[in-house]
């Protein structure tokens, strides 16, 4: 090169300083768009990052509620009567299933019965990549789901945990129990009042996930942990509750009932070891059943005792001294105030008996007569230690207060009427409850159907009945022994009530139906409260049958429901049969 | 004057400014210039690849690691091609000008037999021989910028006349530029048009041939948009990915996302989002935006800087080579893969349309980072011609084998030594000051 001619060297030095500027702006201009990239770069990554960022994030990002379990349900020795078991929750990302959902809602309305078209409306929810299709399906159903879409190829319908509320028992203790809605939230009955308590609190888990719904590993991911709800603990006695409500259900359809109730208690603790109302229902399927009957006519409805209630009279009348077992009364044949005539229920001349005979043979004129030893107010005062008039506390909603006027203002016909279970309304838990405060040696319990909470398995807070005297002990003795009667006198009015081996106080009862604010002709509550064994009750049960068809009687009907209950009860807990002599109180003078 | 004042003021910062001047002084400073940034693209690219690719690979092979060892394995042939390119003197190279041209088209001519041509991504611009998929139209541009480069150097003396400018390199380059279009790869036709139109500047073509073909472009693409309302919305699409952020804007917007996701420092390597089947070609053509997720700005500007200190050493060779041909060859191998990386950076970017091209170096590619390797290789062959700079190879090389055979203690001062020697050389120091002041 160097031995070229000097005029060519000087071109070429030319040409090659030409070059040099061409470079030098080539250069440049690589440079000025790198800045400007740069620029760019600082733009997107610094300035205006987030807008861009929570776009990507909001596109990736899924929020998923981890559901807390249910809290269980248990009777008194632990059986579920409630329990969750694994479900899940289908629900769209809409995102990735507008475009096909008639398909997708096809398929689901053909597998799970979803409706088509509330389906194709929340796989194209705008907006959002979550949208809820069905809650609480059993894991098998999604599966099958699950696997008829992937099939089709159609993508965007996740599974999500979503426990499933059961009742492996069916109707056992619906009425108590009550129900679970679709979004889990307790609608009726126990799972309705401690909802909150049950349902625990759901937790939350954020994370991003590809396009096809995998989450990303490395992913900012928070998880909040659902807080499992607490169970419940019931007195009830699971076997016992089937028997009762079987038994009752018999009862009613036999006699072509409206209704009934059957209510066993724990005499000295209060606890209710069964409550059947029926009609019942099945709480797995909720919707199939008659609005009325989902809730508890046992704390709901009122109805006039009738009979039963002459025994609370009694306790009154021998606790204030008034009257002892073997008084002498005289008995009309007939009594008259305020132009209504009060008749027994089988007709007699004047007769002679005692409070025994009264009670065994169910005497209203007797008992009025008797009652009216004792002023209204005291009366009054002892029916609302008894706890009518005022709501049980038993813990379910829509409980009745009843109806117990003040008796200042009681008509005298009233005064008599409420002597024997006429002119007040009481609940049937109510009712059930005073009958056991006499049986409890006249020491009211407020009845209970909780045991307590059950937190990881441990009861706690069990519950505390409210407990009072309401007439002396001796009293609520007098009033066992001449109920005894009841069962077992010749006359008495509850000799179906009797039960083999043990010795039964019972009380039939009748009373007229109010319908509309007025007695209506011809129909009836009819009612048997007993409890056993006499000599040291450990059971009551009380049983009511509202509206029979078939003209019958508390004694015919009520009593034999009693007996199979209360005999299946005492043979359960092994109680030891009677060997004391029974009660012989006489009944007449 | 110049140089005066610019060394006075540079006297009091002798201590940071100063040495950095020394340093770009150095004889060898191009060639380890061009030896680090490939290194440093090349093993960010790997890593890259790995963690943008990972996703697809298990999807595909069940092997996370698939598409990245076929990536490894293609490094491992580039590597010692592009070495042994390195060791050839610039006489050599310039030898392989017409086979290359020749071999290219022949090349792409193959992809229109049906049979070999291969289809992917709807750009028959494949060629299957058994497992093996090349794309002739890499090598293509690799061997136009060779081509031209002989070209020009031997019309030297006739660049003047603008006729010699244009016959026989533009014809040629368009035949080429055609075969690839005609084969629906845009990109690559769209890079051998920059290579062309910046071998023309550099040859010194007339200012007023870049305005004319800027006028003639900006008519042909207005009308053509004007005329279709469909090109028109992809143009609005591209200048707003968002407003059509399920249609055409799909890969843009989600390069975006991912870039802005990153935000300073990024997501972390491995952790990235978009590459999960949000981001279509996540290893490939959108890598930056992998990158920008996942290092964040720092790793961004770094890729940035990176491929400006390239263009920076391959125009600097450019302008120090005393031969022609190494001039115009490493000013146009500078070009060829700065357009091509700005081209993928603006798609990236949002400042051009989405266009399949691959980020130089660094995304997922084998039959792109051949002719890379080499074309870098060559730009290495082409430093080593710059004044001094095989002079001080060759003493590098011999302390090398010295300290191999010498204990520790001498061997430090055997390399400091020869390391002076080449300092004083008379040639070198006057060019090196002029180069470093300008």
């Amino acid at each position: 090169m160097s031995r070229r001619p000097r005029a060519s060297r000087t071109a070429e030095e030319q040409r090659a300083r030409k070059l040099h500027t061409r470079v030098r702006a080539a250069f440049l201009l690589v440079a000025f768009v790198l800045s400007m990239f740069a620029a760019r770069l600082v733009q997107l990554q610094g300035v205006d990052a987030s807008a861009y960022a929570s776009l990507a994030a909001q596109e990736s990002t899924r929020t998923v509620t981890l559901h807390a379990s249910r809290g269980e349900i248990v009777d008194r020795s632990g059986v579920e009567l409630a329990t969750s078991v694994d479900g899940v929750s289908l629900a769209a990302d809409p995102t990735q299933t507008s475009d096909q959902a008639p398909e997708i809602a096809a398929v689901l309305s053909r597998v799970l019965k979803l409706d088509y078209f509330t389906t194709v409306d929340a796989l194209r929810t705008p907006d959002t990549r979550f949208a809820y299709l069905a809650r609480q399906v059993p894991q098998w159903q999604a599966d099958r789901a699950l696997a008829a879409l992937s099939r089709a190829g159609l993508a965007g319908v996740y599974p999500e945990r979503d426990p499933l509320r059961v009742y492996p028992n069916g109707d056992v203790g619906a009425n108590l129990l009550g129900f679970v809605g679709q979004d889990g939230v307790g609608l009726q009955g126990l799972e309705d009042v401690h909802d909150e308590t049950m349902s625990g609190t759901d937790g939350q888990a954020t994370y991003m996930v590809a396009p096809n719904g995998e989450q990303l590993p490395l992913s900012p991911t928070t998880e909040q942990a659902p807080r499992p709800g607490t169970g419940l603990q019931l007195t009830i006695d699971r076997d016992l509750q089937w028997f009762a409500q079987r038994r009752l259900a018999q009862a009613v359809d036999e006699t072509g009932g409206e209704s009934g109730v059957a209510i066993t208690m724990d005499v000295d603790t209060g606890q209710l070891l069964a409550y059947a109302d029926y009609p019942t229902f099945n709480p797995n399927h909720p919707a199939a059943a008659f609005r009325e009957d989902r809730g508890s006519r046992a704390v709901q409805n009122v109805y006039e005792p009738g009979s039963v209630q002459k025994m609370l009279t009694f306790g009154a009348l021998l606790d204030a001294g008034l009257v002892t077992p073997r008084s002498h009364i005289r008995v009309p044949e007939s009594l008259t105030y305020d132009d209504h005539t009060v008749h027994d229920t089988w007709d007699h001349g004047d007769i002679r008996l005692t409070p025994t005979g009264i009670l065994a043979r169910s005497s209203n004129l007797g008992t009025i007569k008797a009652a009216l030893r004792m002023p209204a107010g005291r009366l009054e005062g002892y029916l609302r230690k008894f706890g009518l008039g005022a709501e049980t506390g038993v813990g379910l909603y829509g409980e009745s207060e009843g109806l117990l006027a003040d008796s200042s203002t009681w008509p005298d016909i009233q005064r008599a009427n409420i002597a024997f279970g006429q002119g007040l309304s009481v609940t049937a838990l109510q009712i059930a409850a005073a009958v056991n405060a006499v049986a409890n040696d006249g020491v009211y319990v407020q009845p209970s159907l909780i045991a307590g909470m059950l937190d990881n398995g441990m009861l706690t807070e069990p519950f505390q009945p409210e407990r009072h005297r309401v007439i002396s002990a001796t009293a609520a003795e007098q009033v066992q022994q001449m109920l005894e009667r009841v069962t077992n006198a010749p006359q008495g009015t509850g000799h179906e009530g009797r039960i083999d081996g043990y010795r039964v106080a019972g009380k039939t009862g009748t009373s007229q139906r109010v319908v509309d604010g007025a007695y209506a002709p011809g129909q009836r509550v009819i009612s048997f409260a007993g409890f056993a064994p006499v000599e040291d009750p450990k059971y009551m049960t009380y049983v009511m049958i509202d509206y029979p068809k078939d003209g019958s009687y508390g004694g015919t009907a009520c009593a034999p429901v009693f007996r199979d209950i209360m005999g299946y009860l005492l043979e359960r807990y092994d109680e030891v049969p009677s060997d004391e002599p029974p009660s012989r109180l006489p009944l007449t003078w | 004057m110049a140089t005066a004042t610019s060394d006075r003021k540079a006297a009091p910062t002798d201590s940071w400014l100063g040495s950095v001047g020394r340093a770009l002084d150095r004889p060898l400073t191009s060639y380890q210039l061009v030896l680090g940034t490939t290194g440093l693209l090349l093993a960010l690219g790997l890593v890259m690849v790995l963690s943008a690719s990972s996703v697809t690979a298990f999807e595909v092979s069940g092997s996370s690691y698939s598409i990245f060892v076929k990536q490894a394995i293609w490094v491992s042939v580039g590597l010692p091609l592009g070495w042994l390119v390195s060791r050839f003197p610039p006489g050599l190279i310039r030898a392989f000008a017409w086979p290359a041209l020749i071999l290219s088209i022949v090349l792409i001519g193959l992809t229109y037999v049906p049979g070999l041509g291969m289809d992917v991504n709807g750009n028959r611009n494949w060629i299957g021989v058994g497992p093996l998929t090349l794309q002739p139209s890499e090598l293509a541009k690799l061997a136009v910028v060779l081509w031209s480069a002989d070209v020009y150097a031997r019309k030297e003396k006739l660049l003047d006349d603008w006729r010699h400018l244009m016959v026989p390199v533009v014809p040629v380059a368009l035949l080429v530029a055609l075969l690839v279009v005609g084969q629906r790869d845009l990109g690559t036709a769209l890079v051998l048009f920059a290579v062309i139109l910046g071998m023309l500047w550099l040859v010194g073509a007339p200012m007023r041939l870049f305005v004319g073909a800027l006028l003639v472009t900006g008519g042909v693409v207005g009308y053509l948009a004007g005329t279709d309302p469909e090109r028109m919305e992809r143009i609005t699409t591209f200048l707003d990915p968002f407003s059509d952020l399920h249609g055409g804007g799909w890969q843009a917007a989600h390069g975006f996302m991912g870039l802005a996701s990153g935000q300073f420092f990024g997501v972390g390597i491995g952790a990235g989002r978009q590459k999960w089947g949000s981001l279509p070609a996540a290893h490939t053509d959108f890598i930056f935006a992998v990158i920008g997720e996942e290092l964040g700005l720092f790793g961004t500007l770094a890729v940035l800087g990176l491929f400006g200190l390239l263009a920076y050493t391959g125009f600097r060779i450019a302008t120090r080579a005393p031969d022609p041909f190494v001039r115009y060859a490493s000013a146009g191998i500078t070009l060829w893969l700065l357009s091509q990386a700005l081209i993928n950076l603006g798609m990236v970017l949002g400042f051009l349309p989405v266009i399949g091209i691959p980020l130089p170096l660094v995304s997922y590619g084998g039959s792109a980072l051949l002719p890379t390797l080499v074309g870098l290789g060559m730009l290495l062959a082409f430093a080593a011609t710059e004044p001094g700079a095989r002079a001080a190879l060759q003493a590098q090389r011999r302390s090398r084998r010295r300290r191999l055979r010498l204990p520790r203690a001498r061997t430090r001062g055997g390399a400091d030594s020869s390391s002076r020697r080449t300092q004083p050389r008379p040639r070198t120091r006057p060019r090196g000051r002029s180069g470093a002041s300008r």
